[in-house]
């Protein structure tokens, strides 16, 4: 077969010009290849450099100075610089400090734990179920509430602790035209929902510029907190004390004469053993249309409810409530049932037509032959002729 | 109370004096679990309540039957029972079947291929007035 000239393939027609090969002989400078189709390895020219300074239109393009290196601009992150570990200097031990081996006689094991950095949280441990106590819960809260508002108060100043003893039984919540009421009975009284619902004497209403004679012992004591008088050197000369003046921060000795004072038995409470049924009974059923549609009002009494339950109400429900019925439908809205038989028992009018029976359990033969009696018979039956009593229960 | 047949001494012939719907209990059994028992548990949930004022006559009972097809099970005078799966039914197909296990008589499927159904059939068959000759006055 006769082998076609490598001039004359196509290809060799783009050779602009022979190039001269004079150390060729003839048969390799045909076979010699004419040019090369693939491109120049070597790309740091002066033609490439050339157009990447067009292209970025400065002299100093950004990028690698060899693009074929292997290397990325990527890659060549600068490594972060470590920063030395700083030595804390250890705590100044006893000269005769000896490490115990065994925690015989310790009075403590690990890391010294100060009560007062225990985590306390807002919400109560227990989160509140009963329906009827999360009633008397939200009543509470809006006595609290309204209590605060009537004497004039902010309704931040709400305890972070909840008391035991609740004096807000005997007070009713009466919607008027003019604002809401509370409307105090025969055992209560503004100044102890007050005093109990705020720790601090100056903001409780107990008159502190009134005369008392024959002080008790916690004043005399209050007498002694405040008396810049040093006991030990009653010689010293004292400044006379101002007693009208605005006291901001009560002494503990203070608050014993608050209680002191106070007409409130802490130790009546025997309301407080009252069921919570007949407690909601003895209350004005109209408190649960009373309006909340003020917002501050609202919050404050969500947060009293939150702190006394434990119950979050949605976000999306705080909206649209209006009136403690609502927030109340919110606080105690059942589960929904996850079977179905819970679901029909909550049916007042399927359980009570007289043609249904609703069964929790699987209904077996044997249910049907009790329902009519006969199951002993068959029992009986089964046991004379020594045979197994089983079947499907 | 369930409706007790009479012991019959003669061919009843229901619905000549009063009628006695053939359907004594309807029981319904679901899975709380299984996905094929979906719409059975939306109508127990939403339509059985009516379906039940609407029967009095026939007794209801509602049992689980866990791991298991939901069923109708028909129990008739004639002591036979029905038994239909409603699996992956939706509710208004379960209402049907539970009207139609209602309305049957409990009597075993047959075809019908005669025109007129009889406890004393006739071996004239039935009189019609143009095939016959006619009264000549």
């Amino acid at each position: 077969m006769r082998r076609i000239p490598i001039t004359s393939r196509s290809i060799g027609l783009l050779r602009p010009y022979t190039t001269p090969m004079p150390n060729l002989c003839s048969i390799c400078r045909h076979q010699a290849p004419a040019f090369s189709t693939s491109s120049l390895r070597p790309s740091l020219d002066t033609t490439t450099e050339k157009i990447r300074r067009k292209i970025w239109g400065t002299d100093d393009p950004p990028g690698l100075e060899d693009p074929y290196d292997g290397q990325s601009r990527f890659e060549k992150k600068p490594k972060p610089t470590v920063v030395p570990r700083q030595m804390t200097a250890a705590p100044q031990l006893p000269a005769d400090y000896v490490p115990s081996s065994t925690w015989d006689g310790l009075e403590s094991v690990g890391d010294i734990w100060e009560p007062e950095y225990e985590f306390g949280g807002f919400l109560p441990a227990e989160m509140v179920t009963d329906t009827d106590e999360m009633t008397a819960a939200l009543h509470r809260a809006m006595v609290e509430i309204f209590a605060l508002k009537q004497a004039g108060l902010s309704l931040l100043d709400l305890p972070k602790a909840i008391l035991g003893v609740d004096p807000t039984h005997d007070v009713d919540i009466v919607p008027g035209a003019d604002g809401t009421q509370l409307r105090f009975n025969k055992d209560s009284s503004l100044a102890e929902v007050l005093q109990a619902l705020i720790h601090d004497v100056s903001l409780s209403p107990v008159d502190e510029t009134a005369e008392k004679g024959a002080p008790t012992e916690a004043e005399e004591d209050v007498a002694a907190d405040r008396s810049e008088l040093d006991p030990l050197h009653p010689d010293e000369s004292s400044t006379p004390i101002d007693e009208t003046a605005v006291k901001e921060w009560p002494t503990e000795s203070e608050e014993d004469v608050a209680a002191d004072r106070s007409e409130v038995d802490p130790l009546k409470d025997s309301e407080a053993y009252m069921p919570y049924d007949e407690l909601i009974a003895s209350w004005d059923p109209s408190w649960l249309q009373v309006s909340v549609e003020d917002p501050e009002i609202k919050f404050a009494i969500l947060k009293r409810t939150l702190q006394l339950t434990g119950v979050r109400v949605p976000d999306s429900a705080i909206r649209s409530t209006r009136t403690a019925q609502s927030i109340l439908s919110h606080l105690v809205t059942p589960p929904k049932p996850r079977k179905l038989i819970d679901a029909l028992e909550q049916k007042e009018d399927l359980i009570t037509l007289p043609n249904v029976s609703v069964f929790a359990k699987r209904v077996t033969p044997i249910h049907r032959e009790k329902s009519i009696g006969r199951w002993k018979l068959i029992e009986k039956e089964l046991e004379s002729r020594d045979l197994p009593v089983t079947g499907n229960w | 109370m369930v409706v007790q047949g009479i012991r019959k001494a003669t061919v009843g012939q229901n619905g000549v004096g009063a009628f006695i719907l053939q359907c004594k209990r309807l029981d319904f059994h679901y899975c709380d679990w299984a996905g094929s028992s979906k719409g059975m548990n939306s109508f127990l949930r939403n339509s059985l309540t009516k379906f039940a004022a609407l029967n009095p006559q026939v007794e209801i009972t509602v049992s689980p039957r866990p791991r298991r097809h939901p069923v109708i099970k028909g129990t008739y005078i004639n002591g036979r029972e029905k038994a239909i799966c409603v699996r992956n039914l939706t509710k208004e197909q379960v209402l049907q079947k539970a009207e139609l296990l209602r309305d049957a008589n409990g009597e075993k499927l047959k075809k019908v291929t005669k025109p007129v159904k009889s406890i004393n059939e006739s071996v004239r068959g039935v009189w019609s007035p143009y095939h016959d000759g006619g009264i000549h006055v």
